[in-house]
């Protein structure tokens, strides 16, 4: 605790470049993932071949991404764009699976109901598929977001690892008290995390919350 | 007009869903497709709307083969009603309501007027209408299905079990409403349900499906009673068809017996005799319950009313149906039926051997004067 | 007749408005300190030359020595950005090539043999002149100083009393039962495990080879003491070796090269003004000033590499801009 008390600055600017570097692939990946994920929904073959992509993705380590982005995208290597981008991929190989999964979770009645009322593929996909799949979205996201939170610890064998760097430094000075420090933000940052996307995601589902009657 | 042609729907594994239907559905009127299930009466009804397509035959609409038209563009002239209401739980009812007419271009606006125009209609308070289907009753959510259905103003009207899923005394509720909202609509409606009480109670003609998607019958529901085409329709309607056919004879003719009745006050002073019964009505005239020689005994007693009555049997009006005199006769504690008139006061009685004889005398006129 | 009852307000905002809200939200917090680890931006081709990122490597004399070229540059009137903490060569020695960094404490024999593997000079001199001959053009190194962190061999006080050891030729009697302890890069290295047989006749077998990955760092020191090492390659400056009572076997036939602290700059950053205020550094840094640094971050009471680094330069006088010392 002293270690952080006395650290609140460098805390803060370590947590501000840290939530910067596992949110942002999270709302990338969405936007990838969502119409990605939306078009692979129904077309079994092509969302099967999605999902072992995802998992060849997630087997490359992200040292390895760091170093080789550069040559494909024009990041230097130590660019925070670079991490973005890495855990980006990341993000979305997760996403792109728990899309379609939401999707599948909204009742067959209801999509029936929808097509046989008069509307077109798109137009149901976007004003009915979409907003009820939100609610188990919400919950791959959240899982998306906390472990990205751990990802970025990652970062730090570049240099680039937001609180990751309290582990690595509090490791090599024989910091017991900096590691522990770096544990306790890492934790509450993802805490909150966690609980800011599952309000929000109820900010957006109001017919979830106005529960049955009578 | 609907009209199918020789239409069959085969799936690939073999199974045969449909098979060679061809029946002419009337504008205006009310169709019901009954069968038990798994007999084609849904998949039939999907046909119209293009949910299915047939695998030969033709489904034509107005004269127009629905296979060459946009579905979109006809789903949107057809109103669609499914038993578990198919309502978007993400919406408020009155978004619902509005969805055809704004799916069809109209502004938000005057969309929702139509709907909250359409709510009325269907029986449901406005105030329903900024709630979320999940916090309306199984009821109340059927009726919003009904109402979108109706928000354009579609002239045909398809709906698949509706009702199944309420409980009976809402089915009932809704099953009037259905009838009453038909006679001042006049759309075309085909209705699906393996119930025939329903079918036979709702539709102006009924199509009976059986095993393998074929038609057995489709006739009007009095002579679907009183001439089943085939032993299939005769086990499908049931045992009591032919009480059940009684509906479909009026009480108009029938002779009510004068019916002597006493107030609470007189209880006391009454003498009856063995096997003799007395109604006992309140102020307004409407029936209380029987009284037998045992009942006056409890009250001299100092019993209450209640502890002293038999409740009664079923009520019935002389403008309804034999039917139900008939039920009215057989389930009062002293065999005789109470009529009452529309403010419930009563305005006579009936025995089951008057009801029998009513029953005669409009067999022997109609094998007269066939009607058809 | 029932009058029409009127629509309400419109509801809450649709969802579309909610989800843009959040996003929009979510980006504008995050990016709030945009910028903080690098205002400059690592600068461009031909940037200013009086403004330059440090990197450092992610061992905490790097660190060190990365915030003490950094004040000082600051006291001299330059724009200093950090960037610490870089794992290995194989990420900064690009990140320099890149102008993601400018400049990085580096050691001079490990350096060489990054360039070229092949050389075998052993001598300071000769390797500094080494290193600015095989350097390729864009990189460039500045004055060495005296202080030097090279690879040794190290045994626990007990071990070195129990076989009698001063030098590493005296372990070479006990190949057979010494367990080595060091990264597993030591193992083929020219000056690692094959150097120490060819200099000394010291022949770990493999089995005996017990790879650690922290470069010398806390597990290694661990290794040593609880036995499950005999021997392990610990940096020389380490705090360890001190705090511990361990025993650095000497090295007569220079298998391990000089290991000079010196600063690594791209070569378009190499201004007269930057040289001026580094090769003073240099100049004043000692190999005990090194260990003595190292002890002052490490442990839980230790501070932070900042502060050691700017006693450092008070001590030295290289808090104020230099000339007017």
């Amino acid at each position: 605790m002293h270690y952080l008390l006395n650290h609140l600055d460098t805390a803060w600017d370590l947590t501000l470049i840290h939530l910067r570097l596992s949110l942002i692939p999270v709302l990338l990946g969405l936007l990838i993932a969502v119409p990605a994920g939306a078009l692979l929904w129904r077309r079994t073959a092509l969302r099967r071949l999605s999902t072992v992509l995802a998992g060849i993705i997630f087997t490359i380590p992200s040292l390895a991404l760091f170093v080789v982005l550069p040559l494909i995208i024009p990041t230097r290597i130590l660019d925070e764009a670079n991490v973005i981008v890495a855990l980006t991929l990341y993000t979305t190989a997760l996403l792109v699976r728990a899309v379609p999964e939401a999707l599948d979770a909204v009742p067959p009645p209801v999509r029936d109901a929808a097509t046989a009322v008069g509307y077109t593929r798109i137009g149901q996909l976007l004003r009915v598929e979409l907003p009820l799949s939100v609610p188990i979205l919400v919950a791959g996201v959240r899982v998306v977001a906390v472990t990205n939170i751990s990802m970025v610890a990652v970062g730090s064998v570049i240099g680039i690892g937001g609180l990751g760097t309290w582990f690595t430094e509090g490791y090599q000075a024989d910091k017991s008290d900096q590691i522990v420090a770096g544990i306790m933000v890492i934790f509450i940052l993802a805490l909150i995390v966690d609980m800011l996307i599952l309000l929000g995601g109820r900010l957006i589902t109001p017919w979830a919350r106005a529960g049955a009657a009578g | 007009m609907i009209t199918f042609d020789g239409v069959t729907k085969r799936y690939p594994d073999g199974t045969v869903a449909v098979d060679d239907v061809t029946l002419a559905i009337p504008d205006g009127a009310f169709t019901v497709f009954v069968g038990p299930s798994g007999c084609g009466k849904t998949t039939s009804m999907r046909m119209i709307n293009r949910m299915i397509d047939p695998t030969s035959g033709t489904v034509s609409v107005d004269g127009r083969d629905v296979a060459g038209l946009d579905p979109v563009t006809l789903r949107l002239g057809i109103g669609y009603v499914i038993q578990s209401g198919g309502l978007m739980p993400h919406q408020r009812v009155i978004d619902n309501v509005a969805t055809v007419p704004i799916l069809k271009g109209e502004s938000r606006r005057s969309a929702r007027r139509a709907a909250y125009a359409v709510l009325e209609r269907v029986g449901l308070d406005p105030k329903l209408a900024d709630r979320y289907p999940a916090q309306l009753s199984g009821g109340q959510q059927q009726r919003v299905g009904v109402a979108r259905a109706l928000a354009a103003d579609p002239p045909i009207l398809l709906m698949d079990e509706p009702f199944s899923a309420v409980d009976p005394v809402v089915r009932e509720e809704l099953q009037t409403e259905m009838l009453r909202l038909q006679s001042e609509l006049r759309k075309t409606i085909v209705f699906v349900t393996h119930d025939i009480d329903e079918a036979v109670k709702l539709g102006d003609s009924v199509a009976v499906f059986g095993r393998g998607g074929t038609l057995q019958q489709y006739d009007r529901p009095a002579r679907l009673l009183e001439h089943p085409a085939n032993d299939f329709v005769a086990a499908f309607i049931g045992a009591d068809r032919g009480y059940r056919a009684l509906q479909f004879f009026t009480s108009g003719g029938l002779a009510l017996q004068p019916l002597s009745t006493v107030t609470e006050q007189q209880i006391d002073d009454l003498y009856l005799a063995e096997q003799e019964w007395r109604l006992v009505v309140r102020d307004d005239g409407s029936p209380f319950g029987w009284i037998d020689a045992g009942g006056v005994e409890v009250h001299r007693h100092g019993g209450s009313l209640y502890d002293s009555v038999a409740a009664g049997g079923s009520l019935f009006s002389p403008d309804g149906t034999l039917r139900a005199a008939l039920d009215s006769a057989l389930s009062s504690p002293s065999g005789t039926g109470v009529a009452v008139d529309e403010s419930g006061a009563v305005v006579g009685g009936v025995l089951v051997e008057d009801v029998i004889d009513a029953l005669e005398d409009q067999r022997r006129a109609t094998a007269e004067h066939p009607a058809d | 007749m029932m009058r029409m009852a009127a629509p309400p307000r419109r509801p809450a905002p649709t969802v579309l408005a909610a989800v843009i809200t959040t996003l929009a939200a979510t980006v504008v917090a995050t990016t709030a300190g945009c910028g903080s680890s690098d205002p400059l931006g690592g600068g461009s081709i031909s940037g200013d030359l009086k403004s330059v990122v440090i990197g450092s490597a992610d061992f905490p004399e790097s660190k060190i020595v990365g915030e003490i070229y950094a004040h000082a540059l600051t006291a001299n009137g330059f724009t200093v950005g950090r960037q610490f903490g870089i794992g290995s060569r194989e990420t900064y020695i690009p990140a320099l090539r890149d102008h993601s960094i400018d400049l990085i404490p580096e050691y001079t024999g490990t350096l060489l043999q990054y360039f070229d593997p092949a050389s075998t000079v052993t001598r300071p001199e000769q390797v500094e002149l080494a290193l600015v001959r095989t350097l390729p053009g864009d990189l460039s190194i500045l004055t060495p100083a005296s202080a030097d962190d090279t690879d040794t061999v190290t045994v626990t006080a007990a071990t070195a009393q129990k076989w009698n050891l001063r030098s590493i030729a005296d372990l070479a009697g006990h190949s057979a039962e010494v367990k080595f302890g060091a990264p597993s890069e030591f193992a083929n290295r020219a000056q690692g495990l094959p150097g120490l047989k060819a200099s000394y006749g010291l022949d770990i077998k493999p089995d005996n080879f017990v790879s650690i990955s922290d470069g010398g760092g806390p597990a290694t020191v661990r290794a040593l003491l609880d036995g499950t090492v005999t021997a392990a390659n610990i940096f020389s400056t380490s705090p360890a070796i001190p705090q511990n009572n361990l025993v650095v076997l000497a090295d007569p036939k220079h298998n391990f090269l000089p290991g000079n602290v010196v600063p690594l700059v791209n070569s378009q950053k190499k201004s007269d003004p930057l040289k001026k205020v580094l090769d003073a550094v240099s100049a004043r840094l000692t190999t005990r000033d090194l260990t003595e640094l190292n002890t002052a971050v490490s442990g839980n009471s230790g501070v932070d590499p900042d502060e050691a680094a700017r006693d450092w330069l008070r001590a030295n006088g290289f808090d104020k801009p230099i000339g007017t010392r």
